[in-house]
């Protein structure tokens, strides 16, 4: 019996291994990455068939409830819409052994944030846009948002919203938080947190500190990297987030975040003591923009739902639900007579007062391999 | 055991049992499967209490006494060896929780190992046994403790018969060379009689006698116990006066045994069966009691054959022939023969209905039975 | 005839080893090769041999290997001490509660892990009830939390394996012989002896596999951590997680898996082979 035992035993053990070693590889993945890739040659996106059925990949909570149905309505285009964008990470983790083989899993579109969406097309996984097809777009899309840095002529991407990252604070428990730099203030030692996306966190630190994010220098990461360490080190930082900030918020475990307004204004709703502060040396404003992937099989399609969300009677009703701030023109207007709260909402509607030292969200200088050598400095700080 | 009754819920596995076994003595409980033996046995062992009564070891009372605490052992009925340990360790156990000096449990087990001849075997895992060799080790995990008592709760039910009859006499004459007291269960009634000193015959939770093995045997108490050990001759008579009684349907015999009756009282006769004649009418012996009846079948044993006779509608009697030749069993009634069965006095034997077959009859004779024990 | 018949254990097989070289030995195969090579996404990744991948990110990350066996240890510990007394309490003493002692245990299985541990941020926050009762017994200091400490997180993972743990255990108490513990008390042993010469060493084989099952994805953990924990309290799972995902390092994503694997699995022969097989064996102290 005991020797048996033994085996079995051994056997369960090469059983578990084998087991955890396959997920670890399954999600790992094993081949389709040796291939280097580039956008030397970006096709533009055409073709498909304009009443076909059309196919997109979006954030959670993006979009209401009805605007979908109106659009096949209205178009007669059968439209699969999938939440399937969790995390800019996780979501190029998910898709991009299919895309570095030019196929989209059936995908028409996806909405990720500027510097991903930089990043995959750096990696000739976007397709460049024909503006022909998209004179909603061209017409309403608002000055602002019209050349960013990633993509000055909007060859590839079409903001689906926008938002700030600044400060969340609890307006109960830390009145006096107004800068990043307040964030460090040991009174708040291990009641304050950061968000675990390197773009949104390091420009914010490096702009309290007088630093251009824009002029920012390789070094000028590095440094504000250092200095979140430090804080790390000592206490200060309780932990890095994603949304979940919000959370911790509420609860009063933390009283003072980076996060988005668009989670603010969410929270603010469940409770008035959560408040977006706009920090003293200003925020950053990113957008997540709309792409037609390599392989889509439907770009005719695409453009039509570009379009329609670009009309702003369409587009106030997404507005109005999702609470971010709308990239199109004439929006305000509608909402205005339709719901004024919302229209006068500084974060939904941002004055130019309430921006004028924010800046478009930026990436670290240099190529791929340099970002990256940045980026690793900062996770080596997140996970610690 | 003084009135001990055990209740599992409303059910009563034992009942009001008074039992008193000698010291040195090799004391059978008889049974069939379930009338409560282990549930007895395990009393005493002090793995249940007793929902009422005492058990006393040496004098002591033993209630509250957790079972690692009594001086008894028990060898199980599925033996329950340790499987992770060697014979070595298994028999050594005991020995260790007492804290006997080490050298000393060396030298004991050794002995004891060598008395069940397994010493080859020392540092083997149970399971690389035999049956018969782990009953073995069973015993002597149980006996080099030297307990008060050794229970044996079906210690040989699960080997096959040619081991069993040897280990029987084994058994016994370990026994008899350590002098325990043995509290030996079976179901198994020629064991029973092979081995003991004394047999307590139970059934549903009581005893129904408890005697030497001639007595159980010649002279059972009850229907019962008639019944349990070996077959069964019972004819229905009634006790007229207290020398005699008058066989339903049969001859008016006499017996001292009538005395125990009052006059008018039912009971039963009883004749085993190599005890009784067989014999054509015409030819019968006439200064012997009997009775008629048909051969309903015959059946060749080898050193005898078996007969059964139909006396009445529901009284079937069993008889043993002798095969003394081949002559006289050629010469023997066949099937469908009228034949006298007749038998001597001295071997009738009058038993009272078993109270638990018929509630109705009166309880006393059982009970006197088992209080007449020692 | 005969050859075909001979055959038949070996298409028996079959599926278990197409599963095996399907799911363990090519990705296995790939992961070494890809751990092995230089590279990015852009430029695409060569086989260079580069043992430095491991030889760097072994001594780069040396402090979240150590403590992601540390919290998975401890984590599997406190497991086992909770484990053992609730496997035991519902194999003995549950009675007709058994089945649904049973379905409480595996009960959280029905939500997703995610939603479990993010659950445990609720119970553990710095006003919950459990925290208030932890500072007024002292067990945390005044101004003290438990949530995004060490403790949150090894709570988190012996909460979350806590099953691996107890099902492997019921099993074998469930199966543990009765009579051998009667037996035990025969031969003169106290409750806690026969507890420790007889229970413990028959259930070794569940007490090894609850360890292995709750050790083992305990150590490649790094949803507990995430959540659970706050800073410098990373396993070497949200490395891997970071190397792979956000930094886009594959090799060496792929280089402290292998780590990871390879630490765990000459551990675990290290264990079976010395605690494991003698505690197997149930030795006792010779009685020589
Ligand atoms: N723990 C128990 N709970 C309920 N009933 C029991 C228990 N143990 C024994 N019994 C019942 O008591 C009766 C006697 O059992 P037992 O002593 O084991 O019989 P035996 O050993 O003579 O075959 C049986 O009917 C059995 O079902
Ligand atoms: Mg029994």
């Amino acid at each position: 019996m005991s020797e048996s035992n033994v085996k079995r035993v051994r056997l369960l053990a090469l059983a578990v291994l084998a087991l955890a070693v396959s997920m670890v590889l399954v999600a790992c993945g094993g081949g389709g990455i040796d291939e280097g890739s580039d956008n030397s040659d970006v096709t533009t996106a055409t073709g498909g068939d304009p009443q076909g059925s059309l196919k997109i990949s979006n954030w959670p909570l993006y979009i209401d409830g009805a605007t979908i149905k109106d659009f096949q309505n209205d178009t007669g285009i059968n439209t699969t819409y999938t939440e399937d964008v969790n995390d800019n990470n996780e979501f190029f983790g998910k898709v991009q052994q299919q895309l570095a083989q030019g196929d989209s899993g059936g995908r028409d579109i996806i909405v990720v944030t500027d510097w991903m969406a930089e990043k995959m097309y750096n990696l000739g996984y976007i397709q460049n846009l024909d503006k022909a097809k998209l004179p909603t777009v061209e017409k309403n899309l608002i000055p602002s948002l019209q050349s960013p840095s990633f993509d000055p002529e909007r060859k590839y991407s079409v903001p689906w919203q926008s938002g700030m990252t600044g400060l969340v604070v609890r307006k109960d428990l830390a009145p006096d938080v107004k800068s990043i730099n307040d964030l460090f203030d040991p009174k708040y030692k291990g009641k304050v947190t950061l968000l675990t996306e390197m773009r949104d966190t390091v420009p914010l630190v490096m702009a309290a500190d007088g630093v251009d994010p824009k002029e920012a220098t390789t070094q000028d990461w590095l440094d504000a990297i250092d200095k979140i360490k430090e804080n790390v080190d000592n206490g200060q930082i309780r932990r890095f987030t994603g949304n979940d900030f919000v959370q911790d918020l509420a609860k009063g475990d933390v009283v003072a975040a980076i996060g988005w307004s668009g989670d603010a204004v969410q929270a603010q709703s469940d409770n008035e003591n959560i408040e977006y502060v706009q920090p003293e040396q200003g925020c950053s404003i990113w957008s997540d923009n709309m792409l037609i992937p390599v392989g889509a099989p439907n770009p005719a399609a695409a453009y039509k739902f570009m379009n329609y969300v670009y009309e702003p009677e369409n587009q106030a009703q997404i507005t109005k639900y999702v609470n971010y701030v709308s990239p199109v023109k004439g929006v305000r207007e509608i909402l205005e007579k339709q719901d004024p709260a919302i229209a006068n909402n500084n974060l939904i509607f941002p004055s130019e007062q309430f921006t004028k030292n924010c800046f478009a969200q930026v990436s670290p200088p240099g190529d791929e391999a340099a970002q990256q050598e940045v980026e690793q400095a900062f996770q080596d700080v997140v996970t610690g | 055991m003084e009135g001990v009754t055990k209740k599992f819920g409303d059910f009563t596995a034992v009942s009001e049992m008074d039992l008193d076994i000698a010291d040195g003595e090799f004391f059978t409980m008889l049974g069939p499967s379930g009338c409560g033996k282990t549930t007895t046995l395990r009393m005493v062992a002090g793995f249940e209490q007793p929902t009422t009564g005492k058990v006393l070891i040496d004098g002591t009372d033993v209630a509250g006494q957790p079972a690692y605490k009594r001086p008894t052992n028990t060898v199980f009925q599925s033996y329950a060896l340790f499987p992770h340990m060697t014979l070595e360790e298994n028999v050594g156990f005991g020995l260790k929780r007492k804290k006997v000096p080490k050298a000393e449990i060396k030298q004991r087990v050794a002995n004891e190992l060598e008395r069940v001849g397994l010493s080859r075997e020392a540092k083997r895992k149970p399971n690389q046994l035999s049956g018969g060799q782990q009953q073995r080790v069973a015993l002597a995990r149980a006996l080099v403790n030297l307990p008060k008592v050794l229970l044996l709760d079906e210690p040989l039910g699960a080997l096959d018969l040619k081991l069993r009859k040897g280990l029987q006499v084994q058994l016994k004459q370990i026994q008899r060379d350590v002098g325990i007291t043995f509290v030996y269960v079976t179901h198994d009634q020629e064991e029973a009689l092979t081995m003991s000193d004394r047999i307590a015959v139970m059934n549903e939770g009581r005893i129904e006698q408890c005697a030497d093995p001639e007595t159980v045997y010649d002279r059972p108490a009850t229907t019962f116990v008639a019944g349990f050990i070996g077959v069964s001759n019972l004819m229905p008579a009634e006790v007229k006066g207290s020398n005699e009684i008058q066989v339903v349907n049969g001859p008016l015999v006499p017996t001292p045994d009538a005395a125990k009756y009052s006059g008018g009282e039912k009971c039963f006769a009883v004749v085993r069966p190599e005890k009784l004649t067989v014999s054509l009418p015409e030819n019968a012996p006439s200064d012997q009691p009997g009775v008629d009846g048909i051969v309903e079948s015959s059946l060749y044993l080898g050193t005898s054959t078996q007969m059964a006779v139909r006396v009445t509608e529901d009284v079937m009697m069993t008889v043993l022939v002798p095969n003394a030749s081949e002559d006289a069993r050629q010469h023997l009634p066949g099937g469908g023969a009228k034949v006298r069965l007749n038998w001597l006095p001295e071997h009738m034997h009058l038993v009272a209905e078993s109270e638990s077959a018929t509630a109705a009859t009166d309880p006393t004779p059982t009970e006197k039975v088992t209080e007449g024990v020692n | 005839m005969t050859i075909r018949r001979r055959l038949i254990p070996y298409w028996l097989l079959a599926p278990g080893l197409i599963w095996l070289v399907l799911f363990f030995v090519i990705p296995m195969y790939y992961m070494g090769e890809l751990s092995l090579k230089t590279g990015s996404l852009e430029t695409g990744y060569q086989l260079t041999w580069a043992f430095e991948n491991y030889t760097d990110s072994i001594s780069e990350y040396s402090t979240q290997f150590i403590r992601a066996f540390w919290y998975a240890g401890v984590a599997t510990f406190f497991c086992l001490l909770i484990g053992y007394p609730l496997a035991y309490a519902i194999a003995f003493k549950a009675g007709r509660w058994k089945n649904l002692m049973l379905f409480a245990v595996v009960a959280p299985f029905f939500t997703t892990y995610l939603i479990r541990t993010i659950a445990w941020k609720t119970i553990l926050d710095d006003s919950s009830p459990v925290v208030s009762f932890l500072k007024t017994i002292h067990l945390v200091p005044q101004d003290g939390r438990v949530l995004a400490t060490s403790a949150a997180v090894i709570a988190g993972l012996t909460y979350n394996f806590l099953p691996f743990m107890v099902l492997p255990l019921f099993t074998a108490l469930e199966r543990l012989d009765q009579r051998l513990l009667e037996a035990g008390k025969d031969l003169y042993a106290s409750a806690t002896q026969t507890f420790w010469r007889i229970t413990l060493p028959l259930t070794m084989p569940g007490i090894i596999a609850g360890i292995l099952l709750t050790f083992i994805p305990a150590a490649g953990d790094y949803v507990n951590a995430t959540f659970l924990g706050g800073t410098n309290q990373a396993m070497i799972g949200n490395v891997i997680q970071s190397k792979y995902l956000v930094v886009n390092d594959y090799p060496d994503a792929a280089a402290l898996s292998f780590t990871l694997m390879a630490i765990i699995l000459v551990a675990l022969l290290f264990y079976i082979k010395f605690a494991g097989s003698e505690a197997l064996m149930g030795e006792e102290e010779e009685t020589r």
